[in-house]
C-alpha cells in the first residue's frame, strides 16, 4: 500500500511517522484496494444527528465495498444519538431524515443499533464528562473480533468523536512500545470526514453547557491535587465562533496566569488571511487579558491532520522535555478548530498520554466546553457537497 | 510572560493571578464586613453569584497569600489591609502567618466519579476528598512554615489525639512526608480508574463511609523541633456548587453533624427557588453560618460602602499600571458641563410645553405653569428637572377622578412633592426623551455592578480602554464625558445581554425572558405620570406562584419546570436579584426579581432598586416562550 512520509520531527520517534491519508477521489481508491475481495466483519459509527453530510460518507464507504467485491461476514452499523441538544424544528426534521437516510443506506449490509449520548438509565444525576464515558463504554462494548471498525465524524459532536477515537485506539494498540504497534492485530481502523469548510463555519455553537467536558482517559491533569502545582501549558486551537466556549473553559478550569499559552491557528489555509482573523477574534482573551507573547503561537495546516499532528506532538514533547526540571508539567489541548485539526489534535494527545498508572511527570488533558444549541439554516446543510477525507489509523497497512 | 495591557481585564480572584499581585491587588474593605463568628468553630456558608467575590475571600486565608501580605506589609498596597489581619488573627507582626488555611476545590472531578463503583453511597467521594484534604493541608503547612522544597517536611513530625483513635481510612503516619505519600498514593489509585480510556472493565474503588478529614484536622498535632506548630486552622471548600446535588447535601450534612471545633468555610453560588440547605434538625446560627455576599452590602448604608469598596479596588488595579496618571475616579467626570447642556434645553422646552398644552387654560395648574415657564431663561439641568418634574405632577392631578374645586394650587405645593423618586423618575424621563446623559459617574457605574466585583471590573476594562483611547487621541480633557462614559458603558450593558444566549446552557430561553421583562418594566416606567417614580425595575411573583413554580410538574406541567430553571440560572448568573417581598395587608409575601443594574442601563430604566409589579407564572412562562408584547402603545418615548 502507498504510503505518504511525514516530514520527521527532529528524531522524535512518532506512531504515525509513515501514514495513510487520503481526500476525494483517492478516498474510494483506497477504500476499493482495502477492501478487494477480502471477508470482512465491519463495526460502523456514525451520528445521527442533523448533519446530513454522514449520509454521503456512509453512502461513497457502502459503495466502494460493494464494487470492490468484499465480502461482508457481519456489519454493524452503532448509530449515536444526542439527549441534551436542543434544535429547531427545521434541524429536528434534518436529524430525523438523516437517521432514516443512514439506515436505508446501510441495510443492505447489516443490522443497526442505536446509542444514546448523555442520558442517564436511572434518572441519577449525571456529570457532561459521566455521560461521555457511559455513551463511549456502551459504543466500544459493541467492538468484538471486527477486521474493519469505521467512525465517521461527520456529524458528531468532538468530544464524541475524540473520545470514541482515542479510546478506539487504545482498545486497539494496549501498549504503544511494542514493535509495529500500529499493525493492531490487522484490524484496519479508520476515521472518515465529510468536510465543507464553507457549511462547518455557518454552524454556530450557542447555549455551551455549565461544566466542563473531559475526555475519558485525559482529564487527570485537570483534576489531580498531587499534579496541580506542575506548570500548564496550553494548546488553544481556534476556530470560528468560538470565544465563548474558550472562555467557558478558561472560566471553568482556572488557567493559571503564568500558564504558558500556545495558540494554534490554521495556516497554510485556502483563506490566507483565516489565521489573522482568528487572533483578532481571539485578541481579548488571548491576547489582552493573558498577554500571550505572539511568538508562542502555532501554526497547523487546515486540512493536513497528520501535519497538525506531528506539530503539536513536537510542541508537546518540546515543553515536556524543558519542564522537567520543575519537577513536570501538565499539558493541555483544546480543540475548537476544523474536524481534521481536531482529529491531528486527538492522534498527538493519544501519543502523548503517559500509559496506565504511571509515574512520568507529565500529564495530558483535553477539556471542552460543549454547546447545548445548534444554529444553521436547514437548506445550508441539505446544500452541502462535502469532500470525504479517510485517515487509515491502524491495520493491514501498517503491518 | 508578558505584561498585562489591561489591568482590570484579569480576574482577580482565581488563580490567574500570581500570591504576590493578589496580596497588592486585594482590597481590605470586605474584611471590614466579615463577621468574627466566621472565624469561630463550626459551618460556615458563603454564597453569592459568580465574580461576587467568594473565591476571593477564601485565597486571602491561604498560607501562601497569607505569606505574601506579611512581606509586603510595609507597602502602600498593604497599608490597610495588613492590621485587619492583625486584628483577626491570622498574621502576626513579628512571626508571619498565624493561620493554617487549607482550601480545596470542588470543580476537581468530584462530579464524575461513578456513583455506583462502591457499595458505600459516595463513599469514592469521601474518599477522594479525605486525601486531598490530607494532601493541600500538608502542602499548605509548607508554605506556612516557609519551606521551599517537599524535602523539608521530613522535619515534622505527626502526633495524634484522642479523637485520632475513630480514624478508620487516614493513617496514623508519624512523618508529614508519609502521610503525604500515601495522599498522593491514594488519589492516584483513584485516578487510576477515572482517568482510564473508555471501554475497560471497571475496578473497585477505595471508599470511605464518612468524612474523616475534618476528624483527622481535628485531632492532627504538627510538630517542628519537639514544639507545636499550626494550631489555628481553617478548612475552606469552594465551588460547592460543582459537586453533584446528592454530593452536595450529604457533605453539608455530615459536616455540620460533626460539629467542627475550628472553623469551615464551603463556598457556593447563591441557593435559589427552593434549593435547600440545611438538613433535618440544623439550624441556622447554631450549626450553620451562612453569608450571602450581596446581602453584605445591602443595608440602608449599602451603596455607599460598597462603592468604597469598588473604588478601592479599582484604585489598586490602577495602581499596576503605568500608562495612565491618577485614581480612577479622576478619571470619570460626573458632571455636566454647561456647553453640554445648551443644545438640550430647547428641545427640554419644547417637550414640556407640548405635554403641557392641554392645561394652559386650567387654573387650577397656573401658578405651577407660571413657575415653571418663568425658570427657563435660565439654561440648566436643573431647570430642565424642574420642568419634567412639573409635567408628571400635572399628569398626576390631572390623572385623579375625584372632583375638585377649580382652585389654584399653590406653587410651593411642587417643593412639597418634588421627592428624590420624582426627581429620579424626571432624570430617567429627560435621557429617555432627550438623550441626555444618565449612566455616567462612579457612583452610578458601581450601581451598574450590581454588587459583583466581576461585573465591575468587565465595565472598568472597557472605561479604561476609552481612558487610554482619549489620552493617545490627545484629546484636551483627562476625564471620560458623561456622554463618552455613557456610551461605552450602554455598549457594554449590550454585549451582556446578546451574550446571554453564547453564555449561559439556557441561553436563549433567558434572553427571551429578560428582553420581555425589560420592555415590559419600560412600559411600566415610562408612563407621563410616573406612577411607580422613578420606575419600574423588577417583577414580583407572590408566594402562592413560588409554590407553583416550586411544586415541579404538578401546577404548571414541563413549561413550569423550564422557567423554573431558566429563573435559577438567571439568579445564579446574576442577570436577575432576587429579594424576598414581606406580606402587607393588601398582598402576601414573595419574590421579587429585580433586573441586573447592567442590563437596566440597556433598557434606559432608571438604577434604583424599587418599582416592581406583580406577575403570575404564566406570565413568565409566555414571555420565556414567545417574548412580551406590549398591550398598548407607549405613552412616552421609545
Amino acid at each position: 500500500m502507498e504510503t505518504a512520509k511525514a516530514l520527521g520531527n527532529g528524531g522524535l520517534a512518532m506512531l504515525w511517522d509513515q501514514y495513510v491519508f487520503r481526500r476525494g477521489p483517492d478516498a474510494n481508491e483506497l477504500w476499493d484496494r482495502l477492501f478487494e475481495r477480502r471477508k470482512m466483519r465491519l463495526l460502523y459509527i456514525a451520528g445521527s444527528g442533523f448533519d446530513v453530510r454522514a449520509q454521503t460518507a456512509m453512502r461513497e464507504c457502502v459503495g466502494s465495498i460493494r464494487e470492490s467485491g468484499g465480502v461482508v461476514d457481519e456489519a454493524k452499523l452503532v448509530l449515536i444519538e444526542f439527549a441534551n441538544y436542543r434544535l429547531d424544528d427545521a434541524l429536528q426534521e434534518l436529524t430525523k431524515q438523516n437517521r432514516q437516510g443512514l439506515t436505508e443506506v446501510f441495510s443492505e449490509l447489516g443490522t443497526i443499533e442505536t446509542v444514546t449520548f448523555g442520558a442517564s438509565e436511572d434518572g441519577e444525576e449525571l456529570s457532561a464528562s459521566s455521560a461521555l464515558r457511559v455513551g463511549t463504554d456502551a459504543v466500544l462494548e459493541m467492538v468484538s473480533d471486527q477486521t474493519d471498525i469505521i467512525l465517521d465524524a461527520s456529524s458528531l459532536p468532538r468530544v464524541i468523536y475524540l473520545a470514541l477515537m482515542t479510546s478506539l485506539l487504545h482498545r486497539l494498540i494496549p501498549d504503544k512500545d511494542v514493535a509495529n504497534p500500529l499493525a493492531a492485530g490487522g484490524v484496519n481502523f479508520q476515521v472518515l470526514v465529510a468536510e465543507d469548510a464553507g457549511l462547518d463555519s455557518q454552524i454556530m455553537a450557542e447555549d455551551p453547557g455549565s461544566e466542563v467536558v473531559l475526555i475519558p482517559g485525559f482529564l487527570g491533569a485537570m483534576q489531580a491535587e498531587s499534579v496541580q502545582e506542575w506548570p500548564l501549558v496550553w494548546f488553544p486551537i481556534l476556530g470560528e465562533h468560538r470565544i465563548n466556549q474558550l472562555q467557558q473553559i478558561m472560566k471553568l478550569t482556572d488557567i493559571p496566569g503564568e500558564a504558558e499559552i500556545c495558540p494554534v491557528v490554521p495556516h497554510p489555509s485556502r483563506d490566507p488571511r483565516r489565521a489573522d482573523r482568528l487572533l483578532v477574534e481571539y485578541k481579548g482573551p488571548l491576547f489582552d487579558s493573558r498577554g500571550t507573547p505572539t511568538t508562542n503561537i502555532l501554526y497547523v495546516h487546515e486540512s493536513q491532520p497528520f501535519e497538525v499532528y506531528r506539530q503539536l506532538l513536537g510542541a508537546m514533547t518540546r515543553y515536556r522535555d524543558s519542564m522537567v526540571v520543575l519537577g513536570g508539567c501538565r499539558l493541555v489541548v483544546t480543540p475548537f478548530g476544523s474536524k481534521l485539526i481536531t482529529l491531528g489534535a486527538g492522534l498527538a494527545c493519544f501519543e502523548m498520554r503517559p500509559s496506565g498508572v504511571t509515574d512520568a511527570p507529565y500529564r495530558v488533558a483535553i477539556p471542552h466546553a460543549e454547546p447545548t444549541r445548534y444554529v444553521v439554516s436547514a437548506q445550508a446543510v441539505t446544500s452541502s457537497k462535502p469532500e470525504i477525507c479517510s485517515l487509515l489509523l491502524t491495520g493491514s497497512a501498517y503491518a | 510572560m508578558a505584561y498585562n495591557v489591561n489591568p482590570f481585564l484579569e480576574r482577580r480572584s482565581e488563580r490567574t493571578t500570581s500570591d504576590q499581585e493578589f496580596a497588592l491587588v486585594f482590597s481590605p474593605k470586605i474584611l471590614e464586613k466579615l463577621s468574627d463568628e466566621a472565624f469561630k468553630g463550626g459551618v460556615h456558608i458563603f454564597r453569592s453569584a459568580p465574580g461576587g467575590g467568594k473565591t476571593t475571600i477564601l485565597r486571602a486565608f491561604t498560607p501562601s497569600v497569607l505569606r505574601s501580605f506579611w512581606r509586603a506589609k510595609g507597602t502602600n498596597e498593604l497599608r490597610e489591609s495588613f492590621p485587619l489581619f492583625v486584628e483577626k488573627g491570622v498574621l502576626d507582626d513579628q512571626e508571619g502567618p498565624r493561620l493554617l488555611g487549607v482550601m480545596i476545590s470542588c470543580a476537581s472531578g468530584y462530579a464524575d466519579l461513578p456513583a455506583s463503583a462502591s457499595a458505600i453511597e459516595e463513599g469514592p467521594f469521601r474518599a477522594l476528598l479525605d486525601c486531598r484534604v490530607v494532601l493541600r493541608t500538608i502542602r499548605s503547612l509548607g508554605t506556612y512554615l516557609g519551606f521551599s522544597s517537599d524535602e523539608a517536611l521530613d522535619s515534622i513530625q505527626i502526633e495524634y489525639s484522642d479523637d485520632a483513635r475513630d480514624l478508620k481510612n487516614i493513617p496514623a503516619h508519624g512523618s508529614a512526608r508519609e502521610l503525604a505519600s500515601w495522599a498522593e498514593a491514594q488519589e492516584k489509585r483513584i485516578y487510576a480508574e477515572l482517568d482510564s480510556f473508555a471501554g475497560r472493565t471497571s475496578q473497585t474503588l477505595p471508599s470511605s463511609p464518612r468524612f474523616e478529614s475534618v476528624l483527622w484536622l481535628q485531632a492532627v498535632r504538627f510538630l517542628q523541633d519537639g514544639k507545636q506548630v499550626a494550631t489555628n486552622r481553617l478548612l475552606m471548600i469552594d465551588d460547592l456548587q460543582r459537586l453533584r446535588r446528592k454530593q452536595r447535601d450529604g457533605l453539608i450534612d455530615e459536616l455540620t453533624v460533626q460539629r467542627p471545633d475550628f472553623p469551615i468555610w464551603l463556598a457556593m453560588r447563591t441557593l435559589v427557588l427552593g434549593d435547600s440547605l440545611l438538613s433535618q434538625g440544623a439550624r441556622i446560627g447554631r450549626d450553620i453560618n451562612e453569608y450571602a455576599l450581596e446581602e453584605l452590602w445591602a443595608g440602608p448604608k449599602g451603596i455607599h460602602q460598597f462603592s468604597s469598596f469598588a473604588q478601592n479596588v479599582l484604585d489598586r488595579r490602577m495602581n499596576r499600571q503605568v500608562t495612565v496618571t491618577g485614581s480612577f475616579s479622576q478619571r470619570l467626570r460626573d458632571q455636566l458641563d454647561p456647553d453640554e447642556i445648551r443644545p438640550f434645553v430647547k428641545p427640554g422646552i419644547d417637550a414640556y410645553r407640548t405635554a403641557i398644552q392641554p392645561h394652559e387654560g386650567n387654573v387650577r395648574y397656573r401658578e405651577w405653569l407660571a413657575r415653571a415657564e418663568k425658570s427657563t431663561s435660565e439654561p440648566t439641568l436643573e431647570m430642565l428637572l424642574g420642568l419634567f418634574t412639573t409635567r408628571i405632577l400635572v399628569a398626576r392631578d390631572a390623572a385623579k377622578k375625584q372632583l375638585s374645586l377649580d382652585l389654584a394650587l399653590p406653587a410651593e405645593e411642587i417643593d412639597e412633592k418634588d421627592t428624590s423618586s420624582l426627581r429620579g423618575a424626571a432624570e430617567i424621563q429627560l435621557h429617555e426623551e432627550l438623550g441626555l446623559p444618565y449612566y455616567y459617574g462612579l457612583e452610578t457605574f458601581c450601581v451598574m455592578a450590581s454588587y459583583n466585583v466581576e461585573e465591575l471590573l468587565s465595565m472598568a476594562a472597557v472605561l479604561y480602554d476609552g481612558i487610554v483611547a482619549s489620552q493617545v487621541l490627545g484629546k484636551r480633557s483627562p476625564e471620560l464625558s458623561p456622554f463618552e462614559q455613557e456610551k461605552l458603558l450602554r455598549d457594554t450593558a449590550e454585549r451582556r445581554l446578546s451574550f446571554v444566549p453564547k453564555q449561559h446552557t439556557e441561553g436563549t430561553r433567558a434572553h427571551r425572558l429578560l428582553v420581555s421583562i425589560g420592555g415590559y418594566c419600560r412600559e411600566r416606567t415610562f408612563l407621563p405620570n410616573a406612577p411607580y417614580a422613578p420606575g419600574v425595575t423588577g417583577i414580583r411573583l407572590s408566594q402562592s406562584e413560588m409554590n407553583k413554580l416550586q411544586s415541579g410538574t404538578k401546577a404548571l406541567g414541563e413549561q413550569g419546570e423550564l422557567l423554573r430553571r431558566v429563573l435559577s440560572e438567571c439568579i445564579a448568573e446574576n442577570l436577575l436579584l432576587q429579594r424576598p417581598s414581606t406580606a402587607s395587608t393588601a398582598r402576601e409575601a414573595g419574590s421579587i426579581l429585580y433586573l441586573n443594574r447592567t442590563l437596566c442601563a440597556h433598557f434606559g430604566l432608571p438604577l434604583q432598586m424599587g418599582g416592581w409589579q406583580d406577575v403570575s407564572c404564566m406570565d413568565l412562562i409566555d414571555w420565556m416562550s414567545r417574548g412580551w408584547k406590549p398591550q398598548k402603545r407607549l405613552a412616552m418615548g421609545g
